[in-house]
């Protein structure tokens, strides 16, 4: 905004008090005040003004109407850190918005800050929000930002710019003030604007949570000027200002008459298989996933990229995913990622050769998911393009009520009696897949370090009979929760960062564990060492805000993926017998003593745990504190997987 | 890697009329479970070789000798290869002796978190 623009609200300030005092608003909870009359004297303004504006914000402020926007969309929270190009929205969201809707949750990072926003969302199914510093705050941001994008996760980023470069203070405020502040990310963000007004900012911060909030989902920025945050909202505007509504948006669905052909191939097959990983987006997704494959007594094989159906469900076979696939003659993929891969397999040997796994050669896919109508450029999310032989653009889960009507029209007696002697089959097979992972994990249950299906099995045993929720990935420990814990609430897990951006699973837990609060869960997260120590600030979010939470720090003293990496390449190279092979891999010399940061942060924490007969009690102490309403962290020192 | 396991599986399974012939070496479980750990098998098949699932099989307790020798020197699938000038057959023998000595597992059925 310019100095002359600035002069003239001056002007309409001191000579039209009548104005200023309308532009009060009724709907922040401590609207602005003029100021109130003093007993001291009067001096001269020439004498100790250094210009020739008022001292005093004369009526609402333009930040204090972009909280009145932001309070109609439902946000709960934002996560922040204080920044100074975004500081008059900050002010406004404390005092004028009462640090309601949304609450400042203070964090100590931003990639913190954004990474909450993913875990949370994913839980309460709407998004939250953060707010990062322009340029070098929203550089933080990035990797968790683009871990949401990767997993179509919505999140509204705010940001602030001084954009006026005639008015932007010298050194730090250059510093941090962009041309374009959203080409930072905007290869994995679905849409931004940096509005260069009031309404502006309206309609493009509705926009913004309408597209972030519309499948395929993913996060949105908006970048807030700093003057039209600071300056005062110029008499005579505010009467004109509009927030747009925002309207419940159905998501897209898969075109009626290509959702008749897929139930016919599917009613036809004799192996129909239903792959699932991120499809599953309400609490409703696992119900019609499983009355489909009811329906067809068909085999499911999920790869966790949501809760998409109940781990002990007779018909998941997921534990049986090679031989279950390769029977198929036809797989219904489901919001699958990465569809090439159901048929190809690039090996990590020299040379990367495709070996394709056994497939039926007759073998029919039939693909429903979002995944074509939200891609970028750059970044390769995407995944390798696969040729499949029915291709649904749609939400998945929207789509599920059509394609289970055309299942049902379709079917006949003679169907039934085929897929129930199929069913029983699947059911036998499955019956059997509880008892084999408990022979597995006892093969591990006395070994030092302690191995990752007894700390798996000891967290279990003590939440087993809690309203619980974990919110971290497991293929680090090698899947043991989905093989062997009893996982049938939609909220029970919701898969992993979308990126694999290390640094998700912790400040990632914490963001569900907030959503979680209301309901009384108790959040488990199981994080790795080298996850934790990329974002250890929010154990001090979590004992700040008082956020429930039991962190077990899987702390295998290692970056352990790069740890095998690191052996195959000197393997293949014949040198792995050098003793400094694992430089740069392993997390010790010295060990570092996790319980002691998170007391450091203010919060309940025990260990090191060594002895795996010490494991379960800690973990008893653990989560009374969580259902005490308080975080709480437990390191174990374990094995690598 | 789940093709490995099965794979792995089936070559043991293949081996081990043929494997019955050859007695294990004498080895050193001591020195074996130090190799274990240096040679980074631990990070795989755990360390007390128990498997981790997608990443690498249960060889506890370990197939025949001559099954182990094979598939460390001449791996089938992603198993990066382990020649002998890195470790030695006696170096393998150790790691045998280390992997024979892991104690048997509890029946599952007395394992109360398991229940």
């Amino acid at each position: 905004m310019s100095k002359r623009i600035k002069r003239r609200q001056f002007l309409a300030g001191v000579a039209a008090a009548g104005p200023a005092i309308s532009l009060i608003s009724t709907t922040g909870t401590a609207a602005a005040q003029t100021a109130p009359a003093s007993s001291i004297p009067p001096v001269p303004n020439d004498e100790r003004s250094l210009n020739d504006m008022p001292p005093l914000t004369q009526g609402k402020s333009g930040s204090d109407f972009m909280i009145d926007v932001i309070k109609t969309l439902d946000i709960d929270y934002c996560a922040s850190l204080p920044g100074s190009t975004f500081r008059g929205l900050q002010e406004s969201m404390i005092n004028y918005g009462g640090n309601r809707k949304p609450e400042f949750i203070t964090t100590l990072h931003e990639d913190s800050a954004a990474a909450m926003c993913h875990g949370y969302a994913k839980v309460a199914r709407k998004p939250m929000a953060c707010m990062v510093h322009g340029t070098v705050g929203l550089q933080h941001a990035s990797m968790a930002i683009y871990n949401a994008f990767a997993d179509r996760v919505p999140m509204i980023v705010l940001t602030g710019n001084i954009g006026n470069s005639a008015t932007r203070q010298m050194n730090v405020e250059w510093n941090h003030a962009a041309q374009d502040q959203a080409v930072t990310v905007r290869d994995f963000t679905k849409w931004d604007d940096q509005p260069q007004s009031l309404q502006g900012f309206a309609d493009s911060m509705v926009r913004a949570y309408d597209l972030a909030t519309t499948v395929p989902m993913a996060p949105v920025l908006i970048t807030a000027d700093g003057d039209l945050q600071e300056d005062t909202i110029p008499p005579g505007m505010e009467k004109k200002l509009y927030i747009p509504k925002l309207k419940t948006r159905g998501h897209p669905t898969g075109d009626p008459a290509l959702v008749q052909d897929a139930a016919k191939l599917l009613v036809a097959a004799e192996n129909p298989v239903i792959y699932v990983n991120r499809y599953s987006r309400t609490d409703n997704g696992p119900a019609l996933l499983v009355e489909l494959a009811e329906l067809l007594q068909a085999p499911v094989v999920d790869s966790h990229g949501r809760m998409n159906i109940a781990n002990r469900h007779p018909l998941n076979h997921s534990p049986r995913r090679e031989p279950t696939l390769a029977n198929a003659d036809v797989i219904l993929a489901l919001e699958p990622v990465d569809i090439w891969g159901l048929t190809n397999y690039v090996a990590d040997l020299i040379g990367r050769p495709d070996l394709p796994p056994r497939r039926n050669p007759n073998l029919k896919i039939i693909h429903i998911g979002s995944e074509m109508l939200l891609t970028k450029a750059n970044f390769q999310d995407s995944q390798r393009y696969a040729q499949v032989d029915l291709s649904i653009a749609g939400d998945a889960e929207s789509t599920m009520p059509s394609l289970i009507e055309a299942v049902k029209s379709q079917i006949t007696a003679a169907h039934k009696s085929r897929f129930a002697a199929r069913g029983q089959k699947l059911r036998e097979m499955s019956s059997k897949f509880l008892d084999a992972a408990r022979q597995d994990v006892a093969y591990q249950w006395d070994a030092r370090p302690i191995s990752t299906g007894r700390m798996v099995m000891e967290l279990w045993d003590n939440i087993r009979n809690e309203d619980w929720m974990m919110p971290t990935e497991s293929q680090f420990i090698s899947d043991w929760p989905f093989r062997l814990w009893d996982m049938n609430k939609p909220y029970h897990t919701v898969g992993g960062s979308g990126a694999q951006g290390i640094g998700y699973n912790t400040p990632a837990a914490l963001g569900a564990a907030l959503a979680n609060k209301q309901h009384g869960r108790v959040t488990v997260a199981m994080v790795g060492d080298g996850d934790f120590n990329m974002a250890p600030g929010v154990l001090w979010t979590a004992t700040h805000h008082q956020i429930p939470i039991l962190y077990l720090v899987h702390n295998n003293r290692a970056y352990h993926q790069e740890v095998m990496m690191i052996i195959k390449m000197a393997d293949r190279r014949m040198r792995s017998n050098n003793p400094n092979l694992y430089v740069g891999t392993k997390i010790e010399n010295p060990n570092i003593d996790y319980a002691k940061i998170a007391q450091g942060y203010g919060m309940y924490a025990e260990g090191p745990i060594s002895d795996p007969k010490d494991l379960a009690a800690a973990i008893r102490r653990g989560v009374d504190r969580v259902k005490r309403g308080e975080p709480a962290l437990i390191d174990v020192v374990s094995d690598g997987r | 890697m789940r093709r490995f396991i099965v794979l792995a599986g089936l070559l043991m399974a293949a081996s081990s009329v043929q494997a019955q012939e050859y007695a294990p070496p004498k080895g050193d479980a001591h020195n074996g479970s130090a190799l274990f750990q240096r040679f980074g098998c631990y990070s795989c098949h755990g360390s007390w070789g128990q498997g981790t699932g997608r990443d690498g099989p249960r060889i506890n307790p370990p197939p025949a000798f001559p099954v182990v020798l094979q598939q460390l020197r001449t791996p089938r699938r992603e198993m990066p290869p382990y020649v002998a000038s890195v470790i030695p057959d006696q170096g393998v023998a150790d790691i045998y002796a280390y992997l024979a000595s892991v104690p048997k597992p509890p029946d599952p059925k007395t394992i109360k978190a398991l229940q």
